[in-house]
This record gives structure tokens, sequence and C-alpha cells, in this order.
């Protein structure tokens, strides 16, 4: 209760209320941009995607926004008056997209998108339109009544096809009216009640529970509950909500508690003063300090820091709770995990992550949606030319929150030089592959994208070595040569560096490793001239006879027994006639099987595909 | 650090080694019969798959002993004060050292030289 009572001592009714008004004054930077530190920066981008959420199409259609991208629409509005962001729109946009009223919203657009989308209902009676049109122009030019009945009966089956469409269409349609039944607003009426957030300090009780019929406050999983929140007298009261959470993030705690003795006078907050609302903890978001850490073991940086203890640390013009509810909206539901993709600047880790989520909508369950971010990421970056953003990117993910604990939280990071590599055209369209690496089941489908195992810094030796082997077995029709050769090359090249790769501060971590792709390029062409050396030996040679070695050289090699696999290739090179192609191969097993203790493998196996390859041919 | 260093350093020295066996015994026996290098070759290949440091340095032995008193005595000489190390050190590098000898074998020249005594000494 003290430090409660030093904190509003501190910081008085007046001087919180002209804080903002005082520091606008002095022109101080109102930009938003990122801080380096990801747990504030993800917070800084949840609140981006919100906003976007609620007022996107609105904003957008304003006239001084056209052309604009929503980042440089949401930074004019708080260049403008920041107060009536963060303090109107924010706790506003917020309770919307918790409430009711927006999964309404969700549905009409998924019906929306069910019938206007792509393959939708729309496109599918076109279709079926185009169908019964050629149909009925063909009857008339069989003369063959064995034909024409038989045409007939399938214009027949086309026509219930379309009139089920039909239906299908106007049931849709009759839905949504349904769902608008529900809540009984307007668009028109939506957009006129929401500039009225403009006057945050009076806003209108009339408009805002016409706005919020049936409010009741929904959150997932992933947004922790306010204790007030999930009283009953603001749960289902928008005005309360709206009024605490706009107090809340105006840092006016003596209003605030004022609030919530008129709201709930038996809280125990009114007797022993605010607790999370000035020192955050993992009630509002697990990532922090858990109080109860005894039982919960959730991992923090550090013991709970008061908000203004936050603010002079991050010098930040920003609501402090502003970014802590918003974390969650920075993250998206990718494969089983909530993903975000971080990147030390606002505007391409927007980008990134906007661009993902509209993949995503669009193919929905199609492709491997882990192909779809890590391609659209680095055509994204390509496209800025922004090398330094995929070298300082992460990956945060968590599978979700289960009993107040987060579940598998993963760190991932691409290294520098992963990222040098990656950029690379060449490198990057040869690693972007799938591979088949384990037999295909009914329920597994035993391949790995190549691309993601070295981003993830996996090595792709092995991947290839079981791909080799099941393509030898037959147990798999796909085989890339151009794939498995720049995977070794890769994976040779890095296990040259004597790093394990996935070491993001390692010693040399302020190296540039430009040349490490002149490098790769070089022991492929290294690999494939000594490749094609080892395929013509083969040329005149029976296919029992090279299956046969075949099969030894592919067998010592996964027992990883070098002197057999040498002493093997020995043996049939001495059996061949053609002198320069075995000079090739002789200098190849000099320089990289018997000198490269740490990578003798993968120059092993790519010599290996030579056999392989010629099976092709 | 050290350790990385002295590492590489030995594994710099080895490297050097191979390619010095690889070169001298190919010198040595450039212009020897192919048919009887091949016949050579497999009883040393089939010595260090067994990893039968004894019976490599045997063969090998012989063949140099056969030629000591042709032009290619020098070669031999070192060749063979080389393969006399090969007792004192490791297998993984016995097998390093036994394979160059070998690849060098392989890779000299063909020819018809001195065949009447190694086959003598056979």
């Amino acid at each position: 209760m003290e430090i409660e009572v030093g904190m509003q001592g501190d910081v008085s009714k007046s001087e919180i209320g002209s804080n903002l008004k005082e520091d606008t004054k002095n022109e101080k930077d109102l930009s938003l941009r990122f801080t380096g530190n990801w747990f504030v920066d993800a917070g800084i981008l949840g609140f981006v995607n919100l906003m976007e959420e609620v007022y996107g199409d609105i904003w957008k259609s304003e006239e001084e926004s056209k052309d604009k991208d929503f980042l440089t629409i949401l930074q004019n509005k708080i260049n403008e008056n920041p107060e009536v962001i963060y303090y109107g729109y924010f706790p506003f946009g917020y309770l919307f997209y918790h409430s009711k009223l927006r999964v309404f919203y969700e549905e009409i657009r998924i019906i929306r998108k069910e019938i206007f989308g792509r393959d939708g209902i729309n496109q599918k009676i076109a279709k079926i339109n185009a169908e019964i049109y050629k149909l009925n122009a063909n009857i008339s030019k069989y003369t063959d009544e064995k034909e024409r009945i038989k045409i007939e009966k399938k214009l027949e089956r086309v026509k219930k096809k379309y009139r089920l469409l039909e239906e299908k269409r106007k049931n849709k349609f009759i839905e949504i009216e349904n769902i608008r039944k529900k809540f009984n607003i307007t668009k028109g009426e939506f957009v006129s009640c929401i500039y009225q957030i403009t006057n945050f300090q009076e806003i209108n009780e009339k408009k805002i529970k016409f706005l919020f019929p049936d409010f009741k406050l929904k959150f997932p999983a992933s947004a922790r509950n306010f204790y007030l929140f999930n009283s009953k007298e603001t749960r289902t009261d928008p005005l309360r909500a709206y009024k605490y959470l706009s107090l809340l993030c105006q840092e006016k705690y003596e209003e605030l508690l004022e609030l919530i003795k008129k709201i709930s006078p038996k809280s125990k907050k009114v007797k022993e003063g605010l607790t999370y609302e000035l020192y955050p903890d993992s009630t509002i978001n697990p990532f922090l300090y858990s109080p109860n850490s005894g039982n919960f073991s959730n991992l923090s940086y550090t013991l709970p820091l008061s908000i203004k203890e936050i603010k002079n640390t991050l010098k930040m013009d920003i609501p402090i709770y502003l970014l802590l509810l918003s974390f969650f909206n920075s993250f998206q539901f990718i494969g089983r995990n909530n993903v975000v993709f971080y990147t030390n600047n606002l505007e391409i880790c927007y980008s990134i992550n906007k661009i993902i989520r509209i993949k995503k909508e669009q193919r929905g369950g199609k492709s491997s949606l882990f192909q779809i971010t890590w391609s659209s990421i680095i055509d994204e970056l390509i496209e800025h030319k922004a090398k330094f953003a995929l070298e300082n990117m992460y990956i945060i993910e968590y599978e979700g929150i289960e009993q107040l604990k987060l579940k598998t939280v993963e760190y991932l990071g691409i290294s520098k030089l992963q990222a040098s590599i990656i950029l690379d055209d060449i490198i990057r369209d040869n690693l972007n592959r799938n591979i088949q690496y384990r037999e295909k089941t009914k329920d597994f489908k035993g391949d790995l994208w190549l691309l993601e195992e070295f981003i993830k810094g996996k090595p792709l030796y092995p991947i290839i070595l079981n791909n080799v082997w099941l393509k030898i077995n037959n147990k798999t029709k796909y085989f890339s040569k151009g794939a498995s050769i720049y995977s070794l090359a890769v994976d040779a090249q890095i296990r040259k560096l004597g790093k394990n790769s996935n070491k993001l501060f390692s010693q040399d971590f302020f190296k540039d490793y430009k040349w490490i792709v002149n490098d790769i390029k070089r022991e492929v062409q290294n690999i494939s001239y000594t490749n094609a050396a080892f395929t013509d030996l083969f040329k005149n040679v029976e296919e029992s006879e090279r299956k046969k070695n075949l099969y030894e050289l592919i067998s010592a090699l996964r027992s990883k027994n070098r002197s057999v696999f040498v002493n093997i290739l020995l043996k049939i090179l001495q059996s061949k006639k053609e002198k320069n192609r075995r000079n090739i191969i002789e200098n190849y097993i000099n320089e990289n099987l018997l000198k490269q203790d740490n990578c003798w493998e993968i120059y092993a196996l790519s010599l290996i595909i030579g056999l392989i390859n010629y099976e092709k041919q | 650090m050290r350790n990385s260093n002295s590492k590489g350093h030995e594994l710099e020295k080895i490297n050097e080694i191979i390619d010095n066996l690889k070169k001298i015994s190919k010198e040595g026996f450039d212009g020897i019969s192919d048919n009887y290098k091949q016949k050579l070759v497999y009883t040393l290949l089939n010595t260090v798959r067994a990893r039968d440091k004894y019976k490599f340095i045997d063969s090998l032995s012989r063949v140099m002993a056969a030629n000591m008193k042709s032009d290619k005595s020098d070669t031999f000489k070192k060749l063979a004060e080389k393969t006399a190390e090969l007792q004192k050190v490791s297998d993984e590098i016995f097998m390093k050292y036994a394979y160059s000898i070998v690849l060098g074998i392989i890779s000299s020249k063909n020819g018809e030289v001195n065949t009447t005594n190694i086959n003598k000494e056979d």
C-alpha cells in the first residue's frame, strides 16, 4: 500500500494528465520505432497490428490517407494527437478486438470470403455456367441419339449442381443477415461512433453501449485476464471496461482506484491498493515475472519493475500498458505454434509479418506454412535489400499457454553465416526443395524442407544421406542432384569453418561471410566435375556391377568407415582404365577423403551421387 | 585456442606427409608394369583393410628391396625410411599414409621397367 501511495504521491493527478501534452509541446519524438529489445518491440508491432485490424479499413478510406500504408497513417495520427490514439482509440480498439462484436464481424468476413473469395461459390457458379453453355452448344451438334442422351444427362447433372450452389449462396446471405440482426449496426453507424472517440474523456455511454450490444469480453488464452476485466461488473459493461483501460494507459492511478471503488467496493484492491496496474507481472503477460513462481516457474529476466521504472529505462513516449496488452497481436498462428518473426526494424518487421499473414490466408492449409513464411521473408528482404534484417532476425514461438505457463517457448536466431548464404539466389534456389528423408507412410510424409533445416542451423548431410539411401533402395522417386550437391557443398564449407553454425554470438560474430558464397560455388564446381568423371568411369560397366559397387560404398559410408570406403574406391579405380578420369578421382580422394577429417563423409557422399545420377541417365 | 591451433598444426603436418608419400611412391613406381602394380595394390589394400601394419610394410619392403639396385634406389630408400615409421603411428594415421602410398602407386605411369627384378624377388 505504501508503495502505491508513494507512486500516487510522485505523480499527481494533474501532472499525469498534462505529461503527454507537455512532451508534445517540447517536440518529443513520437515516432514509432523499435528499441532493440524484442519484448518491447513485439508490443509495438502488436499495437500496430491491433490498430490495423480495427481501424485499418476506416482510416485507409480517408481522403488524406489514400495510397499510404497503415504504418504511415497510424504514425501521422499519433503525430497529430497522441492522446486520442493512446487513450481513446487504443482502449476502444482493444475492447472491440476482444469483444463479441468482432466475432460477429469475423464470422461475416469468413462467410463473404466463402462467397466471393478465390474458389468461392461465385467462382464455382461462373464455371458451371460456362459448362452449361458449352454442353447446350454441343447437344445441337450431335445427330447420334445415344450421344445426345448422354450429353443431356450430363447437362441435367450440371444444372442440379448449379441449383445446389445457388441455394448455398442464398443460405450464406441469410446467414450474414442473421448475424447482422444480432448487433443491428450498419457500417456507417459503426464508423460514426468510432469518430466520436476523439473526445475520449467524455465518451458517450449510449453510443458505446450501442456499439457493443451483448458485450462480453472474450480473451483468448494468449491474452491474460485482468482481475477487473474478469469481474462481472466490467466484463459485461463496455463503458466501465473502457474507462478502466483508458485510465490505465493514462497512468491516472488515483482515478483508477476511485473507479474500482465505485465499480466493486468490496474489491481487495480497495483495501490493499493497486497491484499489477503499477507492477505488471505475468497476470498481464506470461513472459513477465510470475508472482507464483514457486508453483509456476515461468522464466523471467527480472523481478517486476514498476511502470514508472520501465518508462524511465525505455525513455519512450508510449504508454507501457499499450505495449503489454498488444504484445500477443504481434504473434500469428503458424503450424502448431504462435510465431513472430522479429527483426530490429519496425517497417521491415511489420511488412514481413503482414505478408506472411496475407499469404497464409490466401493459401489456407494447401501448402507447408513454414515454406510460405520463409519464402515471404526472403522475398521481402531481397526487395528491401536488407541483409542486416535477416542477419538480425529472431523467431519467437510458443505453443500455447497452459495452466498459467508458457508451453514450449523457442527463440530461434538466424546466424550471420546462414543469412549470408541464403541471400545468394542460386544457393537459395537449390536449397528451396523438399527432400524425402524417411519412408513415406499413411500418416507421415517423411520429407523435410532443406532451407528450413538450414536456417535452423541443422546439418544437411544426414538428410541427403537418407535421401540417397532411399533412392538406392527404390523407396523414393524424388532425388535432386542439384539440391544434394549444393546442400553437401554448403555443409562442407560450414564444417570447414569449424562452426556449430547455430551460435549467434560466436567469436566471429562481426566477420563478414561474403567470401563463403564463392567458396561454396567453387566447391559445387569441384564436386560436380569429379562427379561427372566418376559417372563416366561406369559408362561401359554392367548394371549389376555398378549396383554392387554402389551398395558397397553407401554401406561403408553409413557405417562411417572411412578406411573401408577408400579401400573399395581404390579397388574400383584400380580396375578402370581411363587414366584421365582416374586421375581426377585420385586427387579428389587425396584432397578430400584422406586430408579432411571433419567432412570426408560429405565428400564421399558427393561421389556416390555420381553413380545415382548415372542411374537416372 | 592454443589447443585448436596445435591440432591444426598437427593436421597440416599429416597432410604434408600424405602429399609427400604419394609423390615418392608415384615416382618410385613410375614405369613399372601395370599388371604387377595391380597385384601389389590389391595386396596392400587388403592389408590396410585388415589394419595389418606389419604385412603392409612387409609387402612394400619386398618390392622396394628388389629395386634398390635400379635407378630408383634413392626414391625407394626414401620411401623405405618413411614406411618404417608407419609402425609407430596410430591406426587412423596409418590408414591415411598407407592409402596415400597406394594412391601414388595407382597414379604412377605404366611401363615395363625392372619387372624382372621385381618378379624374381616376388
